[in-house]
């Protein structure tokens, strides 16, 4: 059986670069420094990817973090939205956040991240 | 930049308020803390603070221009880095960032504190308003405010170990 792959665009504004991993159909990556401005940006195209996993009934999302060097709070308060809604709407798919646990901000949001939701939000090393 | 004496160095600086200036600065003065300091952990979450108070005294700030200090005092046992803010704002603003941190300097737990607000605030569209908690939880600085007129000043500090 073949999996239909997500059909995101890939996002390069304010900062912030937001695709999918080609070749993977439940695999995107964010890199770049998300400041206040990309806060919008990051809320679109979560929006979206929310919107195709439901779609795909993926059963698993995975972000690929390692290249993502910072995220202020507006973007964190995105990404929270995020998550918070897949855990209340009945928990459709899990969010796999592959962290590079060198950063310092990594450990600490994702594990924020990790707090509000537990059944929804594996953390993985890259 | 100025030496004020052999334990203490400081920058001060007033800017106009814009996003891009602003920005720069902030990096500027995470490489300054890192050449300063030579703390690479204290570096990344003095780093996370000083995005954070720039952007609220970017979102706030009810002038054009904006004070951002460092401040490093060094001393037999221990040293004390600071980063400090300054800003006028509205009223409304100087009485809300006064409760904020007032808040959050009284919670017991400043993890459970910030959970209490993400939790609460997930549903809410907008504006985040975790700046200050996430400094303090995540970041594990010290917050505390002081208001003077229209101004406001955040101050955020870390307390580390002497090296010499």
């Amino acid at each position: 059986m073949s999996v239909a792959a997500m059909e995101l665009p890939n996002v390069e504004e304010e900062g912030l670069q937001l695709g999918p991993v080609p070749g993977a159909n439940d695999r995107v990556r964010f890199a770049g420094t998300g400041e206040a401005e990309g806060a919008a940006v990051l809320d679109r195209f979560l929006t979206l990817l929310h919107r195709q996993a439901l779609s795909l009934e993926l059963r698993r999302v995975t972000i690929e973090l390692a290249e993502l060097e910072f995220i202020n709070s507006s973007c964190l308060k995105a990404m929270v939205a995020w998550i918070y809604k897949v855990d209340t709407e009945g928990r459709p798919y899990k969010i796999h956040l592959r962290r590079d646990a060198s950063m310092h901000w990594q450990r600490t949001s994702l594990a924020t991240l990790q707090r509000l939701a537990p059944e929804v939000v594996v953390i993985e090393e890259t | 930049m100025s030496q004020i004496a052999a334990a203490r160095t400081a920058v001060s600086f007033s800017l106009e308020r814009s996003h891009s200036l602003a920005g720069k600065i902030a990096n500027w003065l995470i490489d300054f803390c890192q050449m300063t300091i030579g703390d690479l952990e204290t570096t990344s979450r003095l780093h996370m603070a000083a995005h954070e108070l720039i952007e609220n005294v970017l979102k706030y700030g009810s002038t054009p221009e904006v004070g951002l200090e460092f401040e490093l005092e060094r001393g037999d046992k221990e040293s004390i880095v600071r980063i400090k803010t300054r800003n006028t704002a509205a009223p409304e603003q100087l009485e809300e960032v006064t409760r904020r941190v007032t808040e959050l300097r009284a919670a017991p737990d400043p993890i459970a504190y910030y959970d209490r607000l993400i939790r609460s605030t997930a549903p809410v569209l907008g504006m985040s308003g975790l700046g200050l908690a996430r400094i303090r939880a995540e970041a594990g600085l010290d917050v505390d405010c002081s208001v003077e007129g229209r101004e406001v000043s955040i101050v955020v500090q870390a307390t580390m170990r002497s090296e010499r």
